[in-house]
């Protein structure tokens, strides 16, 4: 390619050169007519016309001409592959095996750690995790979630979220389980997230029997409702009942929260009034939002001291119910306790897919020694052609 | 000379035929592009202009096609040159063209002359 373009500009300055030859030789001969040379100049570029235009055409002459060849070296590879189908076949999958290894590999690796975050100032974002007996982490419980939010004073936000199917019937379908998130009022201002249209969920929808609202993602709202632009207000039936959709949320939520057809209030006082009876079955997932100038393990000292407040009626050794505070990329990385192991099993696969590609170049660098050794057909060949012009240059 | 009159009175080349016209005078002696273009104008008979703008695209055609085939040669009066010549395929390539041509004008001639046509049949 370097080596064409070289060829390119060499091909251009000579044709200017060609052209201004052509110009002072026309203005020799119409001085030597009897005019000055300004009139001589004036004469010979009248008499060529414009020099660029000129210049242009001729190099659309060349212009495809790098194409060309390489049509023309196209052409030769495909006949030299069809004359040794076998070895192309062997070359063709050796390839194709390093480098499809090679991108899926990095395709995992460009989804785990360099995609950013759609959110407002990521890097303050954590995920709040408890810790079971084992010392495994795990979605917090109602009432640790509260007891952080109400006496936290590191957090700008402390937001919680919860998975829950919802029965949605319409009057052409017969019925389907859709995937929802609930969660609280606060949580789309953690994330940064405005909804695409409508409004997010108010407080009081928090409020068992005021809950009745939802929110569609985006695929939901593109898929289920065709786009429907006027889908503001209308009502669905959800779990029997009849619920308002007041927003939908942005595209860029969707890798994130993949599969989550709707987003739906969680309702806190249910939790309230149940309370023990259900918060070993309920779980809430905390995203919180660090203030301005908070570091991480501030944080971190501040939960303890929460988490041990809960924890009081239990041993010291009991390694359930610390509270631990995680970055929030991290989670997306990975999420659960076996994290790690994928962060670095993930290089492992990235590196022995490179490894497989430079073995398959390797592979297919020494197939083509082999045919060029054995190859002796394309090299008399091309000793023919020197030698006939070789023979041409001299007769002329 | 009859410069300023010969100006006017000189006609646009025929499409298609500019090829054919560089080639023919190329047969004589290689020439650079402004000797081309006299030369042209000149067996013409003042007649036949060579426009520059389609020379250059014309000669860079030929070249690519390998018809002609050209060199930088040094001149005595000071810039180099660019001089082509005529290759062995482009010598079949103009016998060809000839014949076509020929063929043509004997066409348009019995087109613009039919009484002759009809009494020679």
């Amino acid at each position: 390619m370097r080596f064409a373009l070289w060829g390119r500009k060499r091909r251009d300055r000579e044709l200017q050169e060609e052209i201004e030859t052509h110009l002072t030789l026309a203005e020799r001969e119409e001085m030597e007519l009897g005019r000055t040379r300004k009139e001589a100049a004036f004469a010979a570029r009248r008499e060529f016309g414009n020099v660029s235009i000129a210049e242009e055409t001729t190099r659309d002459v060349w212009g495809s001409r790098w194409l060309g060849d390489f049509f023309q070296d196209l052409r030769y590879a495909i006949r030299t592959l069809r004359q040794r189908p076998s070895f192309a076949t062997v070359v063709v999958l050796t390839l194709a095996l390093g480098i499809g290894a090679n991108s899926s590999a990095f395709s995992l690796v460009d989804s785990a750690f360099l995609h950013a975050l759609p959110f407002h100032e990521p890097e303050r974002l954590v995920h709040v995790w408890t810790t079971d007996a084992a010392g495994d982490l795990h979605t917090p419980s109602p009432a640790e979630y509260l007891a952080l939010r109400e006496t936290s004073k590191s957090f700008e936000q402390v937001s919680g979220a919860g998975w829950k199917r919802f029965f949605y019937d319409n009057a052409q379908s017969s019925g389907q389980s859709l995937l929802g998130l609930v969660i609280t009022p606060n949580w789309l201002p953690t994330l940064g997230i405005n909804p695409l249209v409508g409004r997010n969920f108010l407080d009081e929808e928090q409020i068992s029997g005021r809950e009745a609202v939802v929110m569609l993602s985006h695929t939901c709202w593109r898929t289920r409702f065709h786009s429907d632009p006027g889908i503001i207000g209308k009502k669905i039936n959800l779990d029997r009942r009849a619920v308002t959709i007041i927003g939908v949320l942005p595209q860029s939520l969707g890798p994130y929260y993949e599969d989550i057809d709707l987003f739906a209030p969680l309702v806190l006082d249910s939790y309230k009034e149940n309370g023990e009876a259900r918060s070993g079955k309920v779980r809430v997932q905390i995203v919180a939002r660090l203030r301005p100038g908070v570091t991480l393990d501030q944080a971190r000292s501040e939960t303890e001291v929460i988490a041990q407040q809960l924890r009081e009626h239990r041993p010291a050794a009991d390694r359930s119910g610390h509270l631990v505070i995680e970055d929030f990329a991290e989670t997306f990385r990975h999420s659960g306790p076996t994290r790690q192991n994928a962060q670095r099993g993930m290089r492992l696969t990235a590196c022995a897919a490179t490894l497989v590609l430079l073995i398959a170049c390797a592979n297919v660098a020494s197939l083509l020694l082999g045919v060029a050794l054995r190859g002796t057909r394309r090299l008399r060949c091309a000793r023919h052609w020197a030698v006939r012009a070789a023979a041409w240059s001299d007769s002329c | 000379m009859s410069g300023q009159k010969g100006y006017q009175n000189r006609t646009e080349i025929l499409q298609g035929t500019l090829d054919m016209l560089i080639l023919q005078t190329l047969q004589w002696a290689p020439r650079h592009g402004y000797a081309l273009s006299k030369a042209i104008r000149t067996n013409s008979g003042e007649i036949l202009k060579v426009d520059t703008g389609s020379l250059y695209p014309a000669l860079h055609r030929l070249e690519r096609k390998g018809w002609i085939a050209a060199e930088w040669k040094k001149s005595e009066v000071g810039p180099r040159l660019r001089v082509y010549r005529l290759t062995p395929s482009g010598t079949k390539h103009l016998l060809a063209e000839r014949s076509r041509w020929e063929k043509v004008l004997e066409a348009i001639s019995g087109v613009l002359n039919p009484a002759k046509n009809e009494s020679e049949a």
